[in-house]
C-alpha cells in the first residue's frame, strides 16, 4: 500500500458519512501504523506498570487484529474533559484500534488533544472496576447488581420512611440529560441536595457571571472576533474548559486574519504555553489578578475610556464602583501589590480600552483556578467597561439547545417535606466547597447518604485531605465511578458506570462564538465489563425505592430518554446536523435572513443523521437578545455587587493595610502557583498511561510530580533540576522533583495541576493531582469564598 | 371569450413565460441541494458566497445588483470557462462531474442567494423608524403609547416575506389611521426595511424567531393565480392591467425589495381592490414567501429566444465548425431540452476537452450574451443546426 493510500485508509473521510462500514485488508504496514493506537494500549502498560510486572488479568485484554477484518468508523464525543470534542473511533473486528477527531464537529473540526487520542485507554484500562462492589468487613468486595442496588435502595427507602429524604445528597459531575435525570430522581425522592460536582463551569455559570449578569448558563468567549485579548491567571490556552476550541479560536484570531491579528497580553507568574503564545507576557504575583483588573479599571475610568453607551443603557450601580475604584486602586498601589510596573498598567489599560472588541479572560473562562469570586468579578467587569458583553468579540450567552425537558416530576407529602428543607448546595459552580462547609459544621442537618454521580468529590480539584476527612463523616457513600478513584475507594457501594465510549449520552455545549451544540455520544463498542449506565442505575434505584420516585423515571433505557429529548431539537426546525465547515455561513446567513436552512428531514432521518454525523448545532448568535445575556432582576449588568465585594475583599488596596505585595505567613516563603497542562487536563486523565508519559516531555520525568523554581530561589534552597524535594503547605506535604526554570517568577513555586484520583491497582505510581492537596480550599481571607488556591503558601526542603 | 377561458389562457401563458425553471430544465432546482452541490463539487474552493469561501473566483453572492437570469448566468459561465479551467489546473483542483439535476440545483441556489439582503444596521433602522414617522403610531419602548401595535412584537420576524404578509394584512387599517391623522404613508427604499427589521430585531426580548422554508416559485405562481392577484397584475403582459406588470425585468432587486415595492403602493392597491370589491387575499407567511419567490423569479425569467437568430449564431460563432462536422458531438441531443442549465451542464462536462480541441485547431473560444444564450437554446431545441464553417474557421 502506498503511503498516500495508507493515510487515506486510516483517516476519516471529510465527506458526510453515509455508510460507516467498509471492509479492509490489513497488511504489515497497516499494523505498523496502528502501533501508536491499538498497540499502544498493551504497549503502554509497560510504562503504566513500570516497574511492576504486567498483571495476570491483562492477558484477557484487547489483541491486535491479526487478519483482515471489518472496519467501521463510529462518531461520538470525547469525555476526557468538558470540551465536548467530536471524535470518530475506528473499529476493526469489534475492537477500537484508533480515534481521530470528527471533522464535522464544530467544536474541534477534526482536531484532538492528547486526552482525546488516549480515549481507547479509558476503555481498555486495567484498573477499571469490573462490576459492583459492596463494602463488607471493611473491604470492598465484588457483588451482584441485585445485591448492590438492594443495599442502596434499601437505605434510601429507610431514610425516606423516617422523613429523612432530604439527608440524601447527590454530587453531580454530569451535564445534559444525565443531570436532568438526577434532578428528576431527587425531586421525586424528596431531596433538595443536587450539588454541582464538576470543577468546570461547563454546565452552570461561574459565580461572578451569575452575580453580575444573572445568567443561568455558562458564557462563551468570542476570541475569534476579538481584536485584543487580555488573559489573567493561567492556562487559558492549555487549560480552559474547552482547550481545543480555545486553541482553534486563538488560531483564527491570529493566523486566520490577513490583517489586524488579535493582540494578546497574558498575566501569569510563569512563562506558560499561554504566556509563550502571547504578544506580551507580564509576570505577576499569583492571586493578585483581581487587584490588577481594578488597577486597569482605574486608568480606563480616569481617562474616560469606558463605553458610556453600554454603561448608560445596560449598566446598574456603576457610579458606586467608579468611586471606589478611583479612590483605592491607583496604578502605583496596584503595582506594589501585583508586581506589574505602573507604566505597564497604564499602557495596557489604554490599549485594552481602545482596541475593541477587547475581551478579558479570568478563571471564569479558564475553569478551576486560583482566583476568588471577587477577582473574577473584577476581571469580568472589564468586559462590561468596554462594551464587550453580548457583543461580537466579547462575552456571549449561548442559547440553550432546544431539547425537550423531561416530564415534570410529581412527589408525595414525604417528598414535599424533604424538598422544603434548606439545600446543601444551591447549584453553585463550587458545590463541593459548599458541601465541605456543610460537613465541617455549617449544616443544619447531617448528610446521611451521598451519591457521587459522575463525580469524584474527594479527589476533585482543590479537594485534598480536608475534603476526604469531611466526606468520610457521611455514613453511607455510593460511587458510580468506572475507576477506583478517591471517592470510590472510600465508598460503601460502588455501582460502576460504563466508560464514555460504551454508552449513549447527550453532550450539550457551545462554540466560542456562542453557537449551541448538541454532541451525541453513542456506544462505540459493547461494555467490556459488568458495568451499567449511571442514569439507568438511578432509574433502577428509583424502582427499588418505589412510590413517586419510581414513577418519575419510567423509561426503558437512556437511549429512549435521549431520543425523546432530541425531538424538541427536530421540532424546532432550526440549525443543522453537523456538516462541513463551509456550511456554517450558509446556515447562519439563511437563519439571519429568516429562512430555514434545515437539513433535518423526518425524525428518523434526523436521528440517523445525529448518530452518523455526531450531532446538531445552530450556527447563529443573535446579539439583540439581551434578555438572555442580562438576566438580573434589573435586566442590566450589575456593577453594584462588585463594588460591595471590592470594598470587602480588597479594603483600601491603595491606602490601607493591604498595601504592598501579599505577605508570606511565617515559615512559608513561597507563593504556590498551580498551572494546568493540556496533556493532564480534565477529570479522567489521571490513570491514562499516554497522558502520564506525555508529561515526560516536560522534564524527562514521567509519572511524577515536579515543582518549578526561579533560579535565585533554587540557589537559596541549594537545589538543582532533578533534586528530590518536599513541598509543604499548611494543608500537607508532597514529594516532587525540583525544576529550575528561567521562566518562573522569583518568590513563586509553580506546580502542575492534575486531576483527582487515587493510584490504581496497576498504575501505582504517584500522580500529579497530589499538587492540589497542597492548596488551601476555602481558607482565603476573602469574603466570598470559592474553590481557590491563589492564597496558598509553601516551603520547600530537600528530601 | 369567456372570463374563465381568458383566465385559463393567462395562466398558461404566464406559466410559459415566467418559468425559466419549467421551460428549461427537466428537473427543477432545489436551493438546499444546490448549496450541498456548491460545497461538495468544490465550487466553494474558488468562489465565495457573502464573503465565505475561496477568493480565486468572484463572490457569487454579490454579483451585480438585480441579479442575472439563468441565460445570463449560463453566458457568464460560458465566457469565463477558459480562465476557470486554467485556474483550476494551476491550483490543482480536480474536475468533478456535475449532473443536470445538480446543475439545476446550483442555478436555483445561486438565484436564491442573490435575492437575499446583506444584514441591516440597527442604528440606521432606529433613525429611519423616526424619519419615516413609523414611530408616530408604533411604539418600540415601554414609555410609548402608540395607536398601532408595539413593533417589538414583530421582533421574532426576520424574514422579509413575513413582514410583507403582516404589513399587507394590516395595510387597510394602517392606511385609514394614517389618513385620519393626516400622515402621508412613507415611501421606503429596499435597504430602509432591512435596517428597520434589523433594529426591531435588536429589541427582541426573547430568542424566538419565525423561520420560513425558502419559497417555491412554482407554488408561488399557483398561489398568485388562486388568490386572484393575476386579476389585477400581469406577468410579462399576461394578466390584469390594473396594477403594474410584476414580471418586468429587474423591477425588484431582492426579496425585501418585493415587500418594499408592495408597501409603497399599498394605498393605491387597497383602493383599487375596494373599487372592484375584491377582498384582500389571506396569506400565511409561508404562502407569502412562495409568492415573493415567484415574483423575484418572474423578474429574472428569460423570455423565449429566437431560433432563427440562434441558428445564425451557431454558424457565426464557429460552433458548427466542430459540432456536426465529425469533430465535436452532434447537437441533436439537445433537441427539445436545451436551456441554460442543460447547456451549462454539458459545457461543464465536456468543456475541458472542447477547449483543448479548439486550442489545437486554433479556434477562438466564442463568447455569448444572455440573449444570445437564449437564442442558442431556442435553435438547439428546434432543429438540427446546419453544417458549415463560421467566420472564425481555422485556415488549414
Amino acid at each position: 500500500m502506498s503511503p498516500k493510500n495508507r493515510s487515506k485508509s486510516l483517516r476519516p473521510s471529510t465527506k458526510t458519512p453515509k455508510s460507516t462500514s467498509d471492509s479492509v485488508k490489513l497488511g504489515r504496514r497497516d499494523l505498523f501504523w496502528m502501533v501508536p493506537t491499538a498497540a499502544a494500549v498493551p504497549a503502554l502498560l509497560s510504562s503504566c506498570s513500570r516497574p511492576d510486572p504486567l498483571p495476570p488479568h491483562w492477558a484477557s485484554g484487547p489483541k491486535l487484529p491479526s487478519k483482515a477484518g471489518k472496519e467501521t468508523w463510529v462518531s461520538s464525543v470525547c469525555g476526557g474533559c468538558p470540551g465536548g470534542c467530536g471524535l470518530r473511533a475506528r473499529i476493526v473486528e469489534g475492537r477500537i484500534v484508533g480515534v481521530a477527531g470528527n471533522p464535522l464537529h464544530p467544536i474541534n473540526r477534526g482536531a484532538l488533544c492528547p486526552l482525546g487520542v488516549s480515549a481507547p485507554h479509558v476503555v481498555y484500562h486495567p484498573d477499571r472496576i469490573r462490576g459492583p462492589l459492596v463494602r463488607r468487613g471493611g473491604e470492598l468486595k465484588a457483588a451482584t447488581w441485585d445485591e448492590a442496588l438492594a443495599e442502596v435502595s434499601g437505605r434510601m427507602k429507610d431514610l425516606r420512611s423516617r422523613n429523612l429524604a432530604h439527608t440524601v445528597a447527590l454530587v453531580d459531575g454530569n451535564r445534559g440529560l444525565a443531570r436532568e435525570v438526577a434532578a428528576a430522581f431527587l425531586a421525586a425522592f424528596g431531596s433538595p441536595n443536587h450539588i454541582h460536582g464538576r470543577p468546570w463551569n461547563d454546565s452552570v455559570p461561574g459565580e461572578a457571571l451569575k452575580t453580575l449578569q444573572g445568567v443561568t448558563l455558562p458564557a462563551a468567549y468570542d476570541l475569534e472576533n476579538a481584536r485584543y485579548i487580555m488573559a489573567f491567571g493561567s492556562g487559558w490556552l492549555e487549560g480552559s474548559s474547552s482547550p481545543v476550541a480555545t486553541a482553534r479560536a486563538y488560531a483564527l484570531a491570529r493566523r486566520g486574519r490577513k490583517t489586524d491579528r488579535a493582540h494578546v497580553v497574558h498575566f501569569e507568574a510563569r512563562l506558560s504555553v499561554s504566556a509563550a503564545h502571547a504578544d506580551e507576557w507580564v509576570p505577576l504575583m499569583p492571586g493578585t489578578e483581581g487587584v490588577l483588573a481594578l488597577g486597569l479599571m482605574h486608568m480606563i475610568l480616569r481617562e474616560g475610556l469606558e463605553d458610556r453607551d453600554f454603561i448608560d443603557r445596560w449598566g446598574n450601580g456603576f457610579e458606586f464602583l467608579r468611586a471606589i475604584v478611583l479612590r483605592d486602586y491607583h496604578p502605583d498601589a496596584v503595582s506594589e501589590r501585583t508586581g506589574v510596573p505602573t507604566a505597564t498598567i497604564i499602557r495596557l489599560a489604554r490599549q485594552f480600552a481602545s482596541k475593541r472588541p477587547a475581551v478579558a479572560l479570568g478563571d471564569e473562562h479558564n475553569g478551576p483556578g486560583a482566583q476568588t469570586v471577587e477577582a473574577r468579578m473584577a476581571i469580568h467587569a472589564l468586559n462590561a467597561l468596554v462594551g464587550s458583553v453580548n457583543a461580537p468579540g466579547g462575552v456571549l450567552s449561548p442559547p440553550q439547545v432546544p431539547t425537550d425537558p423531561l416530564p415534570t416530576t410529581e412527589t408525595d407529602d414525604t417528598g414535599k417535606k424533604g424538598l422544603a428543607m434548606a439545600p446543601v448546595g444551591g447549584g453553585r459552580s463550587d458545590g463541593v466547597t459548599e458541601l465541605l462547609a456543610w460537613q465541617e459544621g455549617g449544616g443544619s442537618y447531617p448528610v446521611n447518604l451521598l451519591l457521587a454521580y459522575g463525580s469524584d468529590p474527594m479527589g476533585v480539584l482543590g479537594g485534598g485531605e480536608r475534603v476526604r476527612t469531611a466526606l468520610r463523616r457521611v455514613p453511607f457513600l455510593v460511587s458510580f465511578s468506572s475507576f477506583l478513584d478517591d471517592t470510590a475507594k472510600q465508598a460503601d457501594v460502588v455501582l460502576p458506570d460504563h466508560t464514555y465510549l460504551e454508552k449513549w449520552q447527550d453532550d450539550p455545549s457551545f462554540t466560542t462564538r456562542g453557537f449551541p451544540v448538541l454532541g451525541i455520544r453513542q456506544p462505540i463498542l459493547k461494555p467490556r465489563f459488568d458495568t451499567r449506565h449511571s442514569a439507568e442505575v438511578l432509574a433502577e434505584l428509583a424502582r427499588g425505592v418505589g412510590g413517586p420516585t419510581a414513577a418519575a423515571l419510567p423509561w426503558k433505557d437512556f437511549k429512549e430518554v435521549l431520543q425523546t429529548s432530541v425531538k424538541g431539537v427536530h421540532r424546532s426546525a432550526r440549525g443543522s446536523l453537523f456538516d462541513v465547515v463551509e456550511a456554517e455561513p450558509w446556515v447562519e446567513t439563511m437563519e439571519r435572513s429568516g429562512w430555514r436552512a434545515s437539513n433535518l428531514g423526518s425524525f428518523d432521518e434526523f436521528w440517523a443523521g445525529l448518530v452518523a454525523r455526531g450531532g446538531w448545532w445552530d450556527p447563529i448568535y443573535d446579539f439583540g437578545e439581551r434578555t438572555r445575556a442580562l438576566r438580573t432582576p434589573s435586566g442590566r449588568f450589575e456593577f453594584g455587587p462588585l463594588a460591595k465585594a471590592v470594598e470587602k475583599a480588597f479594603p483600601g488596596a491603595g491606602t490601607g493595610t493591604e498595601r504592598g505585595a501579599p505577605s508570606a505567613p511565617s515559615g512559608f516563603p513561597l507563593r504556590l502557583h498551580l498551572y494546568p497542562l493540556l496533556a493532564a487536563f480534565g477529570d479522567s486523565s489521571a490513570p491514562l498511561p499516554w497522558v502520564q508519559d506525555v508529561l515526560g516531555r516536560e522534564m524527562e520525568l514521567q509519572w511524577g510530580l515536579w515543582v518549578e523554581l526561579a533560579p535565585p530561589d533554587a540557589r537559596t534552597l541549594g537545589v538543582t533540576t532533578g533534586a528530590k524535594v518536599q513541598v509543604e503547605s499548611a494543608e500537607g506535604t508532597v514529594e516532587a522533583r525540583a525544576k529550575v526554570y528561567e521562566g518562573a517568577r522569583p518568590g513563586v513555586a509553580s506546580m502542575p495541576l492534575g486531576p483527582g484520583g487515587a493510584a490504581g491497582e496497576v498504575c501505582k505510581r504517584a500522580m500529579l493531582q497530589q499538587a492540589s492537596a497542597l492548596a488551601a480550599i476555602s481558607r482565603t481571607r476573602n469574603a466570598m469564598d470559592g474553590a481557590v488556591w491563589g492564597d496558598t503558601w509553601v516551603r520547600i526542603r530537600k528530601a | 371569450m369567456s372570463r374563465w377561458l381568458r383566465g385559463l389562457l393567462a395562466l398558461g401563458l404566464v406559466a410559459m413565460s415566467t418559468s425559466a425553471f419549467a421551460a428549461d430544465a427537466p428537473v427543477r432546482g432545489d436551493v438546499r441541494r444546490g448549496w450541498d452541490a456548491f460545497i461538495s463539487k468544490a465550487c466553494v474552493r474558488c468562489h465565495a458566497i457573502w464573503g465565505h469561501g475561496g477568493e480565486i473566483g468572484p463572490d457569487l453572492g454579490r454579483t451585480r445588483a438585480g441579479g442575472l437570469t439563468d441565460a445570463e448566468l449560463a453566458a457568464a459561465m460560458w465566457n469565463h470557462i477558459p480562465r476557470m479551467w486554467d485556474k483550476k489546473q494551476e491550483e490543482g483542483i480536480p474536475h468533478v462531474a456535475i449532473s443536470e439535476t445538480e446543475m439545476a440545483d446550483l442555478f436555483a441556489y445561486l438565484s436564491f442567494v442573490r435575492a437575499l439582503d446583506e444584514p441591516g444596521d440597527p442604528k440606521t433602522g432606529q433613525v429611519l423608524l423616526k424619519e419615516k414617522k413609523c414611530s408616530t403610531c408604533h411604539t418600540v419602548t415601554d414609555e410609548g403609547h402608540g395607536v398601532a401595535p408595539d413593533l417589538r412584537k414583530w421582533a421574532k420576524y426576520r424574514n422579509p416575506a413575513v413582514w410583507a404578509q403582516v404589513m399587507f394584512e394590516h395595510a387597510g387599517k394602517m392606511v385609514e389611521e394614517m389618513k385620519a391623522r393626516g400622515i402621508t404613508p412613507p415611501t421606503l427604499e429596499s435597504a430602509d426595511l432591512v435596517h428597520i427589521v434589523s433594529y426591531v430585531r435588536s429589541l427582541s426580548a426573547s430568542s424566538d424567531s419565525e423561520l420560513l422554508d425558502p419559497g417555491d416559485p412554482v407554488l408561488g405562481e399557483k398561489l398568485f393565480h388562486e388568490r386572484k392577484c393575476i386579476q389585477c397584475h400581469s406577468i410579462r403582459g399576461q394578466g390584469g392591467n390594473v396594477g403594474p406588470d410584476l414580471g418586468r425585468r429587474g423591477w425588484v432587486t431582492s426579496f425585501t425589495d418585493v415587500t418594499v415595492k408592495a408597501w409603497n403602493r399599498v394605498g393605491g392597491m387597497r383602493n383599487a381592490m375596494a373599487q372592484r370589491k375584491v377582498e384582500p387575499p389571506k396569506l400565511t407567511p409561508q404562502e407569502m414567501a412562495h409568492i415573493v419567490s415567484f415574483l423575484f423569479a418572474s423578474s429574472y425569467a428569460d423570455p423565449p429566444g429566437s431560433a432563427e437568430r440562434g441558428a445564425r449564431l451557431l454558424k457565426d460563432k464557429s460552433c458548427l465548425q466542430c459540432h456536426g462536422a465529425g469533430i465535436g458531438p452532434s447537437l441533436e441531443d439537445f433537441r427539445g431540452r436545451a436551456g441554460p442549465v442543460t447547456v451549462t451542464q454539458a459545457l461543464w462536462m465536456h468543456g475541458p476537452t472542447m477547449l483543448e480541441r479548439m486550442r489545437d485547431l486554433g479556434i477562438r473560444w466564442p463568447s455569448f450574451t444572455g440573449e444570445e444564450m437564449r437564442d442558442l437554446a431556442a435553435a438547439l431545441n428546434e432543429a438540427q443546426p446546419q453544417k458549415g464553417p463560421g467566420p472564425d474557421a481555422p485556415k488549414k
